[in-house]
């Protein structure tokens, strides 16, 4: 119980340090928000894109030490408590809006409540250690590589080793604080999912009343998708946030170049470095340069303002890259691609770049690039995959599908310019999310801008009268309520909600999670136990190299190997040439694997080169026999 | 067109209102089945497993 309320303590402070710092940049911008909610979104932009900059320089330096942890965490507090009064501020305020929107309808406050009781949902699920696919696999694996090293470095076995890395660093924080993989999960899983509905609200704000805003925020928040992330380590809900920002400063910049009696470059700017900072977080940012970079353009040749079209361009351009710059110029250096390993195939071919055996582009195409194709995806994405012989992960319901149509037929979009503008930003972005990634959390500033768009629908309806509208409201909070069960079952499935009960302690949850409930191609409480007892710096290959983040040695994978594919190897003394060169000491098999015909699990490879040390119910572990080695 | 569509709806009392609960219901239901296909193993090991069990 005392290391749940410890991360829990952790977690908040760390978000009042990212308020702190946020706070002390945002008065030096000069700038002036709409909103408190705007001006809190703002600040704990900077906060995040300060702090995680700064980790990623002192990682550069090899000063990754929790010293260094602690000292970003105590600078942070301090300026939160230097700026006590507007903290207290901001607190009131939120808390006045929380009362005046609770003060509504009833259909308002189940909506409102709903949305509570998710957050609160996701606080369950993040104190359990994390079990989500990519985050033990990828995303706090590599944070906790720079947190054993003290440094920033690309871990070779690792997949997302080399991919930008803002929210990790931001785990890698809360590692170096507290060696809890829970803290991490909860900063960023649960802590940025609050700051995307932060930056949704304040996105709504720009043009609407605080009814709307909450509305529109509860939108994005009780999504599917937004539950499974807040409850992993993944990047997207900080990048999301980051997308929320920009669409919002963009936004402001459009409003206030309109008017020309204000100065908008700084908006500008702002949404550029926002989206630098998203870029830093996750690659396909680069779809969001590209397509608000078009906007601009057009919106200025449209007006035939040329020189007005050069210094808009060189403000947002400018601002993104600087802000984008640190890890794209680091694999910019060390492998001549800064978007490795996206584009790795042609940049081998034009500069020698490094190569990779797997590139991020055409990895979540299942829907087949047609019309038809497009509306599948789109169709699928709000109700539910059901095709199982693929995987496009958790989906964002059908509160879009359900609410827009409405408010087109009812004319509720009427004369909102910005309405329509961010329905056509996000049916552009739409058509590239299903050509470059379908899985649904790609689509984030898609559904960032159509949570506003059905927060003004759902306002709508919580105002008429009539039994219509009584039934339509009593279904989009069914519709929210069967939201709700998807993430109700995966906490049941998981069983996460035992340890925020002190049911059972987290190592009793995770012996319990790999013996009964993880499928058989993972390993079981055992054979992390025997795999814990190699030598720390031992290198273990397996076709499934599942759950990393709980065995010390280095899991290499079949698939990625060091960089370079080694299930795809025919011939044994070349594989076995190639595992010495890569000091990869042992081979994990596991004894249920239907799909095995992998070289390194079969019989007779293992019999000619390794000899067999640990033969258990899920797995077996074999050690290499090497020159000088058995 | 999307105005003349509007005020095609709004020429006959009712009719907006009465698509817009159609819309609704129809969403609402294809959610459910989608979710059911999806989670029928799911339900078959979670209810109708123990049950099974339980009445044997």
């Amino acid at each position: 119980m005392i290391d749940l309320l410890v991360d829990i303590l952790l977690a908040g402070l760390m978000m009042a340090a990212l308020y702190g710092v946020g706070r002390a940049v945002y008065r030096l911008t000069g700038i002036t928000a709409w909103s408190h909610s705007a001006e809190l979104a703002c600040a704990f932009g900077f906060g995040l894109g300060t702090m995680a900059t700064l980790l990623f320089l002192l990682g550069v330096l090899g000063l990754l030490y929790p010293a260094a942890g602690w000292i970003l965490l105590g600078i942070g507090l301090i300026l939160a408590g230097v700026q006590f009064q507007t903290l207290k501020s901001d607190i009131t305020s939120l808390w006045q809006t929380v009362r005046t929107v609770f003060a509504g309808s009833w259909f308002v406050k189940i909506v409102i409540g709903l949305g509570l009781f998710f957050v609160l949902m996701n606080l369950i699920g993040d104190l359990a250690p994390p079990v989500e696919g990519d985050t033990v696999q990828q995303y706090l694996i590599v944070p906790r590589c720079w947190v054993d090293q003290h440094r920033y470095m690309q871990p070779e076995h690792i997949w997302a080793g080399t991919l930008p890395g803002n929210m990790m660093m931001i785990s890698a924080w809360a590692m170096l604080l507290r060696r809890s993989f829970s803290l991490a999960t909860l900063i960023t899983g649960l802590g940025m999912s609050l700051l995307l509905a932060l930056g949704v609200y304040a996105l709504a704000r720009l043009y609407f009343e605080p009814k709307i805003a909450a509305f529109a925020a509860v939108i994005i928040y009780t999504m599917p998708d937004a539950v499974y992330l807040a409850q992993s380590a993944k990047v997207d809900m900080g990048w999301a946030f980051f997308e929320a920002l920009a669409l919002t400063a963009f936004f402001r910049w459009m409003e206030l170049d309109r008017q020309e009696d204000t100065q908008p470059d700084r908006w500008l700017l702002l949404a550029g470095i926002f989206l630098g900072l998203a870029a830093g977080s996750k690659n396909q940012t680069w779809i969001s340069v590209a397509l608000l970079g078009g906007w601009l353009v057009l919106r200025k040749a449209a007006a035939k303002d040329w020189r007005g079209l050069l210094r808009a361009g060189l403000i947002f351009g400018l601002g993104t890259i600087a802000a984008a710059l640190p890890y794209y110029l680091y694999n910019g250096i060390v492998h001549y691609n800064p978007f490795y390993p996206v584009f790795a195939g042609p940049t081998v071919q034009w500069f020698g770049a490094t190569p990779s055996p797997r590139s991020e582009l055409g990895t979540e195409i299942f829907y087949p690039w047609s019309v038809g194709g497009y509306f599948a995806n789109l169709w699928n994405a709000s109700l539910g995959h059901t095709n199982p012989s693929f995987y496009l992960g958790f989906i964002a319901g059908p509160v879009f599908l359900l609410a827009i149509p409405i408010g087109l037929l009812m004319g509720t979009f009427r004369g909102k310019r910005e309405i329509w503008r961010m329905l056509g930003y996000a049916f552009v972005f739409s058509i590239a999310w299903f050509l470059v990634k379908q899985a649904a959390r790609h689509y984030m500033p898609g559904w960032i801008l159509l949570s506003v768009a059905s927060g003004v629908v759902f306002a709508w309806l919580s105002d008429q009268r009539g039994w219509q509208t009584w039934i339509t409201r009593l279904i989009a909070v069914l519709v929210l309520l069967v939201n709700l069960s998807q993430g109700l079952g995966m906490l049941y499935w998981n069983g996460a909600w035992r340890v925020a009960f002190s049911m059972e302690s987290r190592d009793q949850y995770l012996e319990r999670f790999f013996d009964e409930v993880a499928y058989r191609v993972f390993p079981d409480w055992e054979t992390i136990g025997v795999l814990n007892d190699l030598p720390p710096s031992a290198k273990v290959l397996a076709e499934h190299a599942s759950y990393p983040l709980y065995i010390e040695p280095d899991l290499v994978s079949g698939q990625w190997g060091m960089r370079e594919r080694l299930d795809t190897i025919t011939d044994g003394k070349t594989l076995i040439e190639l595992l010495e060169a890569q000091d990869i000491d042992y081979i994990l098999v596991y004894n249920v694997d239907p799909d095995d015909n992998v070289l390194f699990t079969e019989p007779e490879f293992l019999s000619t080169y390794a000899r067999l040390i640990y033969d258990g119910p899920r797995a077996r572990l074999y050690q290499l026999m090497w020159t000088g080695r058995e | 067109m999307h105005s003349k569509l509007i005020d095609a709806v709004r020429s006959k009392p009712g009719l907006g209102h009465t698509l817009m609960v159609l819309w609704a219901v129809f969403i609402l239901v294809n959610y459910v089945i989608h979710q059911a296909i999806i989670n029928w193993r799911s339900l078959q090991i979670v209810i109708f497993e123990p049950l099974g069990a339980f009445l044997r």
